[in-house]
């Protein structure tokens, strides 16, 4: 079959650039699941060939036919009293034996007392001073017509809000740490910047 | 004009005075709760954590047997006002059904002339468990260290630093204004961030990456099979010891990307004022890496973990 | 063994072959992409992939041990998801006459090609034209192979794959048309 192809090199690196594709992440849980009962299968079949031939006592086909032609008739358990005491007993002391195993501890609970130096500076910080600031800016881009680059700022500054929020009813909680510090300084420092984009938008 | 000056310089005076912070520390009477507890693992079984102010250390160990230390600490100079607001602290630690839950959280201060809690406070878990456990962490502020779980994880976190070793398996993690820190992740890995800052170290397998506003460090080794990251407003930077032996498929939009000169591909513009390039080495096999990029940058660079 | 540890082929394979579930993973997240992009491509459909991709894999850690070393291991994995895939397709028989078909035939693949259009453009295609273009155009197939795994002759793969160009060409011609 002969035929021509112009511009070959075209097609070929189109096909090098096509896109790849990765399939669920589920598909490999499927393949070790149908892998794991194949394993127990396997593991099944070697066993089964494996397990040993019995005869059964020459005897044994005359007690069966003897059965059979008898009448069934329902076997009482436990006929003597003593067995059934002693069943019970057994399966009381066993009860309470897988009982103890599995049931959890309740826990050991002690309270430490000591001392320690902490260190607490710059722990009364100023992040409320600028506030009113703030509200201002705001205040006037609330009475501008709205636009995308301005939604998206006020969007980032209302989420920005929450967060402090959040932060500082923790710290009036749980107390200023130097972490809580830290990711409000963060926070502010990200305010400061919608802010003054704001501000410029003005 | 003279004014103007004078009052600078009483504003340098007034800097001058002021600007050398004085190192402030106080003595304070620690008071800790510890509480210890094990659950027998049985298969099927999962932790579940929500802590508050948490720091949550997560360990393995070869018995099937889950240990959990919690500590609730109180801090304050006086010992008394530091007893009573460690009451404040309530917790839980309970097995019900397939779950452990295991909880910590401050009781409501109520009553006429009540103020807030004036000690600082913090929890502690130190929880041991089998490898395969699978565990749930939801916290809020704190920090988490979780190591070697080889089965699943999954990470709700805000306001927290959460750092990862040794995991395997599938790892599901959301993160709002946090840290991610990893290193030798191996699996299957799911990650949301939003204002969080993600350094991965020694990645393999396939991960999933959504990220906003944040500074994206990922090192991945020859045994990564599958990245996809959709970054927004994000600066984000892909290390791999042998680049130009990857997969690339890139969409840039509004953001710069840099690069190794030996990934020989061309971009394609497109209308809406994206572009893409996408490139496939000469290999049998080779890591895919699929990377979105809205108003940030995109370097990639041949580096291996430090 | 530790997971992360570069493994060579050999001893991927040997591990695979002693039912280490890890060393399968590792083996199953090296080409798991690769196929199933091909297993896609063949079938374009992907749930169907994702079927392809597992009864294929079963297939290879149940028959690792006839792996020979003939090829790389790549591309003996690759026969096993073309087999699979072309088995889960229904191909339609082939409708053009070879006759039709005249020496000097030209394509012109011009000099750019939208990779989104030749894609879309592939998916178009019926199931043999697709599976013959993807195994020799994509995959770098003989007509040799291809003929054997489709279980046609050498004479008609070569003019299928002609036909699937022609029909590929005209495609994307249509869709920058659009």
């Amino acid at each position: 079959m002969e035929y021509r192809e112009l511009n070959r090199n075209t097609l070929e690196r189109a096909i090098r650039e096509l896109p790849g594709y990765t399939p669920e992440q589920e598909l490999w849980t499927a393949i070790e699941a149908q892998l794991e009962l194949e394993a127990q299968d396997k593991q099944l079949r070697i066993a089964t060939h494996q397990l040993p031939l019995y005869s059964p006592p020459p005897q044994a086909w005359g007690k069966i036919s003897s059965e059979l032609e008898q009448k069934p008739k329902l076997r009482k358990l436990w006929t003597r009293p003593v067995l059934a005491i002693a069943a019970t007993i057994f399966g009381v002391i066993l009860s309470v034996g897988v009982w103890l195993y599995f049931s959890e501890d309740t826990g050991a609970q002690m309270v430490l007392h000591t001392t320690e130096m902490l260190d607490v500076t710059g722990f009364e910080g100023d992040w409320d001073a600028d506030e009113q600031d703030i509200a201002m800016v705001v205040s006037m881009v609330e009475k501008m017509p709205e636009n995308e680059n301005l939604n998206s700022l006020k969007t980032e500054l209302k989420e920005l809000n929450e967060a402090k929020a959040v932060l500082t009813h923790t710290m009036s909680q749980y107390g200023k740490d130097a972490d809580l510090i830290r990711r409000l300084s963060k926070i502010e420092r990200e305010r400061s910047k919608i802010v003054k984009q704001m501000a410029a938008e003005i | 004009m003279r004014y103007s000056i004078a009052f600078l310089l009483f504003m340098l005076l007034l800097t001058c005075a002021t600007a050398p912070v004085i190192a402030q520390t106080i003595k304070v009477q620690v008071i800790t709760k510890k509480i210890e507890k094990n659950f027998h693992y049985k298969e099927g079984y999962e932790v579940n954590i929500e802590g508050e102010k948490a720091e949550v250390n997560i360990q393995t160990w070869e018995k099937k047997e889950i240990q959990v230390v919690m500590e609730l600490i109180a801090k304050h100079p006086d010992k008394a006002v530091a007893e009573r607001d460690l009451e404040l602290m309530k917790h839980l630690a309970q097995r019900v059904k397939n779950k452990i839950y295991l909880r910590n959280y401050l009781s409501s201060v109520e009553g006429k002339g009540k103020s807030e809690p004036e000690a600082y406070l913090s929890v502690k878990y130190t929880i041991t468990l089998p490898g395969e456990c699978p565990v749930y962490l939801k916290n809020i502020f704190g920090a988490a260290n979780i190591s070697s779980l080889t089965n699943r994880l999954r990470v709700n976190s805000e306001f927290s630093r959460i750092g990862l070793q040794n995991l395997k398996g599938s790892v599901e993690i959301k993160t709002r204004f946090g840290d991610l820190i990893g290193q030798n992740l191996d699996g299957w890995f799911n990650i949301q961030s939003r204002r969080s800052d993600l350094t991965l170290q020694n990645i393999s397998g396939r991960f999933n990456i959504q990220a906003q506003y944040g500074t994206i460090r990922l090192f991945a080794n020859d045994d990564l099979a599958d990245l996809r990251l959709d970054a927004e407003k994000s600066e984000v930077w892909f290390y791999h010891p042998n680049p130009q032996f990857v997969g690339y498929s890139l969409s840039a939009r509004g953001s710069e990307v840099n690069l190794p000169s030996r990934i020989d591909a061309h971009w394609l513009a497109l209308d809406n004022g994206e572009r893409k390039i996408t490139f496939s080495p000469n290999r049998e096999y080779y890591p895919k890496v699929s990377i979105r990029i809205t108003f940030g940058n995109l370097h990639v660079e041949k580096r291996v973990a430090p | 063994m530790s997971y992360t540890v570069r493994m060579t082929e050999n001893e991927l394979i040997e591990a695979c072959l002693s039912e280490n579930r890890l060393a399968q993973k590792i083996l199953y997240d090296r080409y798991s992409s690769a196929m199933y992009t091909l297993a896609y491509r063949v079938t374009n459909n992907f749930e169907l992939a994702q079927d392809v991709l597992q009864e294929a894999f079963i297939k290879v850690f149940k028959s690792l041990g006839q792996f020979r070393r003939e090829s790389t291991l790549g591309a003996w994995i690759k026969t096993i998801v073309v087999r699979t895939a072309l088995s889960k397709i229904r191909r339609e028989p082939v409708s053009v006459e070879l006759d039709q078909i005249t020496t000097g035939n030209l394509i012109d693949w011009s000099n750019h090609l939208d990779v989104e259009y030749l894609e879309k453009a592939i998916q178009s295609l019926p199931a043999g034209y697709r599976a013959i273009f993807v195994l020799i155009e994509v995959e770098g197939y003989s007509h040799k192979e291809a003929a054997d795994s489709l279980g046609i002759s050498v004479g008609t793969s070569k003019s299928q794959l002609f036909y699937a160009k022609k029909r590929l060409r005209e495609k994307i011609t249509e869709l920058l048309d659009v």
